[in-house]
Formats: structure tokens, sequence, C-alpha cells
């Protein structure tokens, strides 16, 4: 256990640098050390999680957790992963900024569950409402994720879920983004089934509908 | 006191006859005036009209020349996106590419319409009300400005992977940034509110901080010809209050997620803040007063602190009921001597 946690405190110290040589170096060892699915599961994604509880607690910045997601989702894609991942129970799930424009919280979170071994569909930015409802019902999306900027369209996602009601739809609701942070309680506001916070929370989110799916609950 | 003396007196960390309140209302003017928002910036005259409606009726105690975030990068070729209940969204960026930066060339502010609105509201807002009442300016500050010029993600990438290009559009940013506020401070704003989100340790760990922003601040805050309130826009200072004090501002807008007693006891500089404006849409009258009564404790005392909401830009959502009710409470609760913060800790 104790080695374990020294490597993942080697990767994070060196994602946290932004030092891409040096992570790259210290991945490629543990890639001789250890089988895909332990490397994905043990190091990457709770040094993930573990940067991402770091800027929640205001001990890191934003650019650090943007920089250690990119950097695992790309290492992961090039040297572990076959195009089937390693999830074989991978919900149908989709992302998007609902309204707004600004994609960095949809690319740390897309990073995040493409290292964790998922696939994930980017339905993009700037998309409404109505064009959200459509698209995921289109594709048959099960677990939808929503990134926000703005307050506006945060509130927006009421319009989504009452949508999802009027058509009879189910599918489960994860939200994200600033108003959030700043009120955790407009998540009940909007009738989301869930919010995430950081990256530390969008697996544990993610493997716990999948949990309660298979549970029957 | 009318509300120069006041905000200057807790400017100076002395304790004015109450706690001044900034109401950083932008788009509630357009609800003065029955316009939508997209109507109401399109020209000075009713931004100062709206502005000036806006301090009769809530009694705060600033001016605000701001109309939305995108406008410096509309100047600059961009589009803003408006929607109906809330400020408009940047456009496609106007940086699409690392080498647009080696040929950028950005606007003076005097050869844009849109910023020449601005500067027409600033000036009827100071004929209005000479030197009774402070005018706030407006500037984005260039180490933030490009996540409008560019988006966050290759943002990012520039700083961390193209240094030399990152250096030469804070060059730019920075000449744009001082003609911006001394053209406001000329117009007849009394101080500038520095917007720089992507300071914030929210944002920037702080070591990157120091190795690509803080010097960017020092410089342009140096050449700007009055003072500043450097503004986190809801994100975090605590852990670069120091860098900020070193800046050459006088006052730092802190965040809703921040402890203000905290910030108080440990900065030097004035405070700006920090009542939870996503929050502030479901106050009630007695909310409304609480949070207020809450804020004066923490960071009322001896002066140095204007109260304000943490965005820097109170929601469109937030009714004018609630501005009223905050109004009401700082006239009854942020009166100095503030005896009433030693005799309960409710």
């Amino acid at each position: 256990m104790d080695q374990i946690f020294q490597k993942q405190q080697k990767l994070k110290e060196a994602l946290l640098s932004l030092n891409r040589l040096q992570a790259e170096s210290i991945s490629k060892r543990l890639t001789k050390e250890r089988d895909s699915l332990s490397l994905v599961e043990e190091i990457f994604i709770p040094v993930l999680e573990d940067i991402g509880q770091g800027w929640e607690e205001g001990k890191y910045g934003l650019s650090q957790v943007y920089w250690s997601a990119r950097f695992c989702e790309e290492w992961i894609a090039q040297n572990l992963l076959d195009e089937s991942g390693t999830v074989t129970d991978n919900p149908r799930m989709a992302i998007a900024v609902l309204e707004d424009f600004h994609s960095l919280g949809k690319t740390i979170v897309c990073s995040i569950i493409r290292s964790a071994g998922f696939t994930i569909e980017d339905f993009g930015i700037g998309i409404s409402a109505s064009a959200l409802v459509e698209k995921t019902m289109e594709e048959n999306i099960e677990i939808l994720l929503i990134s926000t900027l703005m307050l506006p369209s945060a509130l927006s996602i009421s319009e989504v879920y009452e949508q999802f009601q009027q058509k009879n739809y189910p599918v489960k609701l994860v939200v994200g983004g600033a108003p959030f942070r700043i009120d955790p309680d407009l998540v009940k506001e909007v009738r989301a089934d869930y919010i995430v916070k950081s990256a530390a929370d969008v697996i544990k989110v993610i493997r716990s509908i999948i949990q309660i799916k298979h549970s029957g609950t | 006191m009318n509300s120069m003396e006041r905000v200057l007196a807790t400017l100076s960390q002395n304790e004015p006859d109450r706690v001044p309140l900034f109401l950083l209302v932008s788009m509630h003017g357009a609800k003065e005036l029955g316009l939508s928002i997209q109507e109401y910036f399109q020209k000075g005259e009713q931004v100062a009209d709206g502005q000036l409606r806006m301090l009769k009726k809530f009694g705060h105690d600033c001016l605000y020349n701001f109309f939305y975030a995108s406008l410096e990068t509309e100047a600059m070729g961009g589009q803003s996106i408006f929607r109906k209940n809330g400020p408009p969204n940047s456009g496609a960026p106007i940086i699409r590419n690392f080498e647009d930066i080696e040929i950028l060339e950005l606007p003076r502010p005097e050869d844009s319409p849109r910023l020449l609105e601005v500067l027409k509201a600033t000036r009827l807002m100071k004929e209005a009300v000479g030197d009774t009442v402070p005018i706030i300016g407006v500037v984005m500050s260039p180490f933030s400005l490009p996540v409008m010029q560019m988006g966050f993600e290759r943002y990012f990438d520039l700083i961390f992977q193209y240094h030399v290009l990152f250096q030469r559009l804070m060059a730019l940013n920075e000449e744009f940034c001082v003609a911006w506020a001394n053209a406001q401070l000329e117009a007849g704003a009394s101080a500038i509110c520095y917007y720089d989100p992507v300071a914030s340790s929210t944002i920037t760990f702080r070591d990157d901080y120091i190795k690509n922003g803080f010097d960017v601040d020092k410089r342009t805050i140096s050449r700007i010809k009055g003072p500043t309130a450097i503004h986190m826009a809801s994100g975090r200072c605590l852990s670069i209050l120091d860098l900020l004090a070193q800046t050459g501002t006088t006052m730092v807008g802190v965040s809703a997620e921040e402890d203000l007693k905290e910030i108080k006891d440990q900065s030097k500089l004035n405070i700006l803040g920090n009542l939870n404006g996503i929050r502030m849409r479901n106050w009630n009258a007695d909310q409304a007063e609480a949070n207020v009564k809450a804020a004066i404790r923490a960071a009322g005392s001896g002066g140095g602190f204007i109260l304000a909401d943490n965005h820097g830009e109170i929601p469109w959502q937030i009714q004018e009921e609630t501005l009223l009710s905050i109004s009401k409470a700082v006239r009854q609760w942020g009166k100095y001597p503030l005896r009433w913060i030693h005799e309960t800790t409710e």
C-alpha cells in the first residue's frame, strides 16, 4: 500500500509541476510494472481525484487540474487502452456545455472519464436546452453531464429536466460548473440528480449511478 | 457624509459614518428603462440614465460604468452573444491559432465605437454627480483577458508551452488595458475595478501566478493613473493576498467561498465583497439582513471595507426588493461605531 502511495505521490508531483518529461518517465516505468487496469485504477485515477480534491480545497489551481487531466487522458489513450476502453459495462454517456461557450470544465471532465476507460460523447458547447434533449434522446444517452459557467445557463437545466419529463425519457442528469460551486443548493432547484464539484467527484458519481442501476433501486 | 467622503474615509482605513455599499448592478438598468439587455447597452446615455435611476432607488455608494465583460473583445473584432436573462457570452475567439498572436494588433480605445459609448456614459454620470459619488470604471486585466480572446484551454497551452508568444500577448494587452483604464479616468471615473480572475488561486497556482501574471499586474497597475481595486470575480485570493498587495492596488474584491474575517485579518488591502450573488436570488428580507450583518461583523471594524457582491456583477435574477433589503440593512447595521458586533454573537 505504501509503495502504491509513493508511486501516486511521484506522479502527482510531476503533474502538479506540469513537468511532461518527468510525468512521461514515471508513467513509462509504471507501465512496465503493472497491468493497464491496475495502473489506471490504482495510480492514475486516484492521483487525478487527489488533485481535483486539492483544487476544491484551494490547494491547487485549475490550470494544474486541466494539465493533469489532459496528460493522463493522452498517455492512457496512447499507451494503455485499446479503442474499446477498459470498462466493459459502459453506460451511454454524453457531456455538453449548456448555452455557455466556455469548455474548460467539459474538457477536464471528459479527460478524466476517458482516463478511467469509459467512453463519452461530446455534444459540444453553446447548445440549447431543446437541442440537448433532442440529441440525448437520439443517441439513447443514459447519463447526461451538463457543464455551465453562468447562472442563467445553470437555471436552464430546469428546462432540460422538464422536457425530459414531458417526453418521459429516463436519464440521469449530472451537473457542474461555477454557479453550483458558489451555491450547491442550486442542484436541487434545477432538479438534477447529481453534482460534480470537482475532478475528484466525477468517477465516483458515474460508478454510483452504475451501481444503483445494477441493484435496480 | 456623501458617498465619496464615505468611500475615501474607508479606503484610508478610517471608520466613516457607515459601511459603504457598492451594489454593482449593471443589467438591472435595462429593467429601469424597460429595455432588453442588448438594447440597453447600445447607448451610453441609456446606461448613464439607468445607473443614476438605480443610485436614487437603492441609495448605494457608487455608479458603475460596466457594460459587460466581452465588450473589450468586441472592440478587438470579436462578438458578443446576447441573451434575455444575463450578460452576453463572448463569441468566437479573436485568436484562433497561436500564430495569430504574431500579427495581432489591438485597437486604441478611442477608435472603438463600443468603448466610446462607455466613455460617454462615464462623462454623463460625472456631469450628474460631480465629486459626490465615486464612478467605478472597469478593465479586464491583461493576464485574464486571453480567456475571452482565445478560450481557456488554448490560453493555458499558451502560458505553459509558448512563452515568447505569451509574452507578446501580455505586452499587447498591457498597452490596451492601460490606455482603456486611463481613458475612463479621463472621462470621469474615480477608480478602476481591475478584473483578474485568472490570477485567483481558483484558476492559477500561486507559483504560476508569480511566474506568469504577477509582473504583468504590477506593470499594468503602476501605469493606471488612478486608484484600482483588483477583483477576483468569485475566485479565491487568500493564498496570494501578499502578492496582490505588492501590485500597487488599493483594494481586493473577494470570493464568497472565502472567509471574510480571515481575509480581513491577513490583508493589508482594503476589501470589497463578498455577498453571495448566486444565493442572493432566493434571499428574503431577513436573510438579506442576516448576510449583511455577517459580512459587516467579519470585515467592518476599523474601516477598509466596502460591502458588495462577490462577483462584481449582480445577476439579472436578483429582485429589486432584495437589493432594497440589502441597502436597508446596511443603513441599520453598518453605522459606525459598530458596537453591536461586540454585544451579540448571533
